[in-house]
């Protein structure tokens, strides 16, 4: 597969444009001219005898890594197999690894950037707010500015779920006579069948980010997908899926499943108690596509930990556990049961002062 | 002669009868233990103008314990008074009051004597017992000169247990309270389902049967309560039971 390199350029001035997720647009940071996305795909179309596909552009594989030449300032750009878009380390262009989204590895679908870099800083700032637990130190400690903006590989499952269950519930009745307590329990079984369909179920295609991370980032508006175009990954980073579909059917069959099943275990009503028994599901017209979704990365160290942080680059939902300090967890248990034994004993004495 | 023997044997007996405050058949107290708790009676009937009696038997003459006790306290005349009765054989104990003392031994005066002095029968310390129930029957008596309704003394122990409990609270609390801090810090967790990417007003319920199996009846007795008068108005008067 051959592998080349995209740098969009201003059609005014010729510097590196990046993707404005402000404005939606393709900017220019030097004229401050802006662009629609699809100009950069009818330029393509026109200027096919621009494009260095093989014959300037030039990789080697090494140790499993891939070397690209920036076409820019000529630099060389060391990054694995995956990196699909990466910044030049020497002129700070982005460049968009096309080899690694063409063909059959062409995203179909892309939420684009929605807030930028500063959002992102301003959201981490605010995930520590509040946070009593938190070392102080760790805000100061912290290198904020290193947060990147990633397009990270999903794989997004359509079906419809033909689901069955069985489950067992009772109802309870109680009466008294002067002497006894009765207490009839009813035994039922239930049944229920139902279909219930499901659109772009997102499971992270890559290795390198962390599933319960993603998941947590949820949900993207997917209203807001858009057919997939180079120029949205300018100024960001971006990569391909290293995980298959295939692999990633697993988790999304067990979200579906277990979402198919709540829908008819709420239907279950009018019962003391309701056990599930059995349950099967059956999809069909169930469809895959490929999808960047955006999200703002920070990862850190910090006392020989690692901490990393995501935040949605859509909908600005911030998620990432933080340490905590044992010295401020105790102070706080200390204080709170202090106040709490003198309020309950004072509660106390009073009763029995009065009684 | 015949006339002055007569004289002699009422008299006995009318002294019997009169100074009667203690009857203890069963031996449970020594001639010391008696006389201290004679003179205790003598001094709270004087000063209340009440009759107090202890009495131990075997067993009773009728067929209940209260039966038994009211029967004695009726026999002795008095129109206000309290008997502590306690039958050995059948392990029995009751307290029964006549007059103004039915209204002024109250379910609490009852409690204090059933929590307080009956416990010392069951251990053998019939003294500790009977000397408890006169310190009871004092206050009830007391109270009522002061027109006052009985109230038993505060104990330091239900005040300390009070405090254990406000203090397993607090403990309870504070962990609740650090324990919902600590959780703010984590964030990262695996979503439940995809309830979120569910197509709105796409679920279809295509089938619901419901099939009843059995049912199970069980049925619990209630439990009794133990020794409450029958006659207690308001649960005082008269109260007994085991020991």
């Amino acid at each position: 597969m051959g592998m080349s390199l995209i740098q969009h350029k201003c059609p005014n001035c010729n510097a590196s444009v990046s993707f404005d997720s402000n404005t939606q647009m393709v900017k220019c940071p030097y004229c401050e001219s802006e662009f629609a996305t699809d100009i950069f795909d009818k330029q393509l179309e026109k200027s096919d005898m621009k494009w260095q596909e093989g014959e300037k552009s030039e990789f080697t594989e090494s140790d499993g890594m891939r070397v690209y030449t920036c076409n820019t300032c000529g630099g060389e750009i060391i990054t694995d197999p995956t990196t699909a878009a990466d910044i030049c380390p020497y002129c700070d262009s982005t460049v968009v690894m096309s080899g690694n989204l063409s063909g059959v590895l062409k995203p179909d679908l892309v939420i684009p950037f929605k807030l930028d870099k500063k959002a992102a800083v301003d959201g981490f700032k605010k995930h520590l707010l509040g946070k009593k637990l938190l070392p102080k130190v760790f805000k100061s400690e912290v290198h904020i500015e290193e947060i990147k903006g990633v397009y990270v590989p999903f794989w997004l499952f359509d079906a419809v779920a033909d689901a069955s269950a069985k489950f067992k519930a009772t109802r309870v009745r109680t009466w008294s006579t002067p002497n006894h307590i009765y207490t009839e329990t009813s035994y039922y079984n239930i049944f229920r069948d139902g279909s219930i369909s499901f659109s772009r179920v997102p499971v992270d295609g890559s290795s390198k980010m962390a599933d319960d991370l993603m998941e947590s980032l949820e949900p993207y508006d997917r209203s807001e997908a858009v057919d997939f175009k180079t120029a949205y990954l300018s100024g960001y980073l971006a990569d391909k899926y290293d995980v298959s579909k295939d692999d990633c059917k697993e988790r999304a069959n067990q979200r579906i499943e277990q979402s198919a099943f709540d829908c008819l275990k709420d239907t279950v009503t009018g019962y003391a108690s309701v056990t599930s028994d059995e349950c099967s599901i059956r999809f069909t017209d169930s469809a895959v596509h490929y999808a960047l979704y955006p999200v703002w990365i920070l990862n850190t160290v910090w006392k020989d930990e690692r901490y990393i942080f995501a935040m949605n680059g859509q909908t600005g939902k911030f998620v990432g556990n933080l340490p905590c300090d044992t010295g401020a967890f105790f102070k706080w248990l200390l204080g709170i049961f202090g106040i709490a034994f003198v309020a309950f004993g004072a509660i106390a004495s009073l009763i029995w002062w009065l009684l | 002669m015949k006339k002055i023997i007569f004289t002699l044997i009422l008299i006995f007996t009318l002294s019997v009868s009169v100074s009667a405050k203690i009857v203890d058949n069963e031996r449970l107290l020594t001639t010391s233990e008696q006389n201290t708790l004679s003179s205790r009676i003598e001094a709270i009937s004087d000063a209340h103008d009440c009759e107090i009696i202890i009495y131990t038997e075997d067993f009773g003459q009728y067929a209940t314990a209260e039966m038994s006790a009211r029967a004695i306290l009726e026999q002795s005349g008095t129109d206000n008074g309290v008997i502590f009765y306690v039958a050995m054989g059948s392990r029995d104990w009751h307290v029964f009051t006549v007059g103004e003392s039915w209204n002024l031994f109250n379910s609490r005066a009852m409690d204090e004597i059933e929590n307080e002095a009956v416990p010392y029968l069951s251990s053998g310390e019939y003294y500790a017992a009977f000397n408890k129930f006169l310190d009871i029957a004092e206050d009830v008596y007391t109270f009522a000169d002061e027109g006052k309704s009985y109230s038993p003394p505060k104990k330091t122990s239900e005040l300390l247990f009070g405090i254990g409990v406000a203090g397993v609270l607090a403990l309870v609390v504070a962990i609740i309270w650090v324990l919902s801090l600590k959780s703010k810090l984590t964030t990262v967790k695996m979503s439940h389902g995809a309830g979120n990417y569910q197509d709105a007003g796409s679920f279809k319920l295509s089938g619901s049967n419901d099939v009843f199996l059995y049912k199970n009846i069980t049925r619990v007795a209630k439990p009794k309560s133990n020794g409450g008068g029958s006659f207690g108005g308001g649960g005082g008067g008269s109260r007994g039971g085991k020991f």
